[in-house]
């Protein structure tokens, strides 16, 4: 990592911060949750996370454990539908990993630590294992407003927000290996979508950066997107691109998957797998 | 993981972002005559869910349907607002868990309706009534499309309208309900 990156994470991480102090007075609750990933493993079972109300007021905050993976639909529509129960999936690590406190008050303008401990199950094997940790907060002072006249029908709706960080613990010997099953490209109109239909071979949720390049025929760059992936298991992910006015046709994609280049993670939590390169050619409807 | 000393002279922001140098990992690497200490630091934006406008549908009469605009920035009525920031250009999925009803302390329940179209996704700091250039304007709450923190002010916005049907013989009182949102990085 260069010290450009780190000048821009800093800078971003200080005007997050300012915004979000910048607009407290008018905030009606708000909790800002760090890291954005956690990991857990066999050799470092506890990790903690820190939660803070930029608020005027005090907020309210449960902290629960959830499942959900990114899945996706046939046309590369992605959602998290997080289960709190019922969860049968052999690599969900509900149940057995804890958080402490889990549920706080915290004051205007402060901030609390959330401690995680994990107490996995004997005889694991080798992997990776999930869970969610849910971040659910609302104004602490959540009162009724009384009707203003005879007869009259107030109303107020609770704003609850939650906030969905992954808990990964992991164990044993580690793989990360992802396969690209099928690159489909199509052009209609100013739109191109690509999809990309990739399958997780290893023992770990594989993380990388995904670059798709859209190119004309003269191997110039139309336009470009970078984007943070992880996948669990099957994910069809689709990229939608609009074209410029005045751009030259589209003809090709470039796309490109690497373990390399996440800033969010720390190096020492990335397991590397393996890097996918391919060209798929655009397909006019 | 570095311990940090607490001093009342310190703000707790800068205390936050001293913490999120989350992970510092260091290499050392042995020469002949000089020994070199090299540290690398991962700064991780933090992820903000904000509720900055709740739905407001004012005061409401029995009979009588009452609709808050995905747009209504009005002092009886206004649309939800919620703000996500982060890291600039990152994915996010956000489900939102709708009530159907509203309910009062005694039981009796007021239908509430979220249309297919009643959600605005604004990645440029616009307004409801106003939503920056590109927003998404019309999108259904209960199937919202993968997004990306938008990278101009490192946050994104969701304007929420709804409406809510009173029968006719409704009983007067307060009524409530709640409105989830929940959000979570898409690459991690």
């Amino acid at each position: 990592m260069n010290t450009r990156n780190h000048v821009r994470r800093y800078r971003n991480v200080i005007l997050l911060i300012a915004i979000v102090m910048s607009i407290s007075s008018h905030i009606m609750a708000s909790i800002l949750v760090a890291p954005t990933v956690v990991f857990l493993s066999d050799k470092a079972r506890t990790q903690r996370m820190t939660i803070q109300n930029p608020t005027d007021g005090p907020v309210e905050v449960s902290i629960y454990f959830s499942f959900g993976i990114p899945e996706s639909d046939s046309l590369g529509n992605i959602s998290v539908e997080l289960k709190d129960d019922n969860v049968t999936d052999p690599r969900s690590a509900l149940g057995w990993i804890k958080a402490f406190p889990r549920k706080v008050v915290v004051p205007a303008q402060q901030s609390q630590i959330i401690r995680l401990v994990a107490r996995p199950p004997e005889n694991l094997p080798d992997g990776e294992y999930w869970a969610r940790i849910v971040f659910s907060s609302q104004s602490a002072q959540t009162e009724l407003p009384p009707p203003t006249e005879d007869g009259a029908i107030t109303t107020k709706l609770n704003m609850i927000m939650r906030t969905a960080i992954q808990v990964k613990y992991r164990t044993g010997d580690l793989v990360a290996n992802l396969e690209l099953n099928q690159t489909g490209v199509t052009h209609e109109g100013n739109k191109v979508h690509v999809l990309l239909d990739m399958t997780n071979r290893g023992n770990v949720s594989y993380m990388g950066v995904l670059t798709c390049r859209l190119l004309d025929s003269d191997g110039e760059e139309i336009l470009k997107n970078r984007s943070n992936i992880a996948i669990y298991r099957d994910l069809k992910r689709r990229i939608d691109f609009t074209l410029p006015e005045g751009s030259k046709l589209p003809y090709k994609v470039d796309v490109e998957i690497s373990p390399d280049g996440r800033t969010d993670v720390p190096v020492t939590d990335m397991i590397k797998g393996n890097k996918i390169k391919t060209v798929a050619i655009v397909e006019t409807q | 993981m570095r311990t940090i000393k607490r001093t009342s002279a310190i703000p707790m922001t800068c205390l936050l972002v001293a913490y999120l140098v989350a992970c510092v990992t260091s290499q050392s690497f042995a020469q002949p005559a000089v020994a070199t200490r090299s540290a690398t630091a991962t700064i991780v934006t933090p992820i903000v869910v904000t509720s900055t406008t709740s739905l407001v549908f004012g005061n409401v009469t029995p009979g009588v349907t009452k609709t808050v605009s995905r747009t209504a920035t009005g002092i009886d009525t206004t649309a939800a607002v919620f703000t996500i920031s982060g890291d600039p250009g990152a994915g996010i999925l956000v489900q939102f868990t709708l009530p159907e009803y509203m309910s009062a302390t005694s039981g009796d329940r007021m239908q509430l309706l979220f249309s297919s179209s009643s959600c605005t996704v604004d990645s440029l700091a616009g307004t409801p009534a106003i939503p920056g250039a590109g927003a998404w304007i019309g999108v259904n709450p209960r199937a919202l499309p993968a997004l990306k923190i938008g990278a101009t002010n490192s946050s994104t916005s969701i304007y929420l309208g709804g409406k809510v049907i009173p029968q006719p013989r409704q009983t007067a009182g307060s009524y409530s309900a709640d409105i989830v949102i929940s959000v979570s990085y898409d690459g991690t």
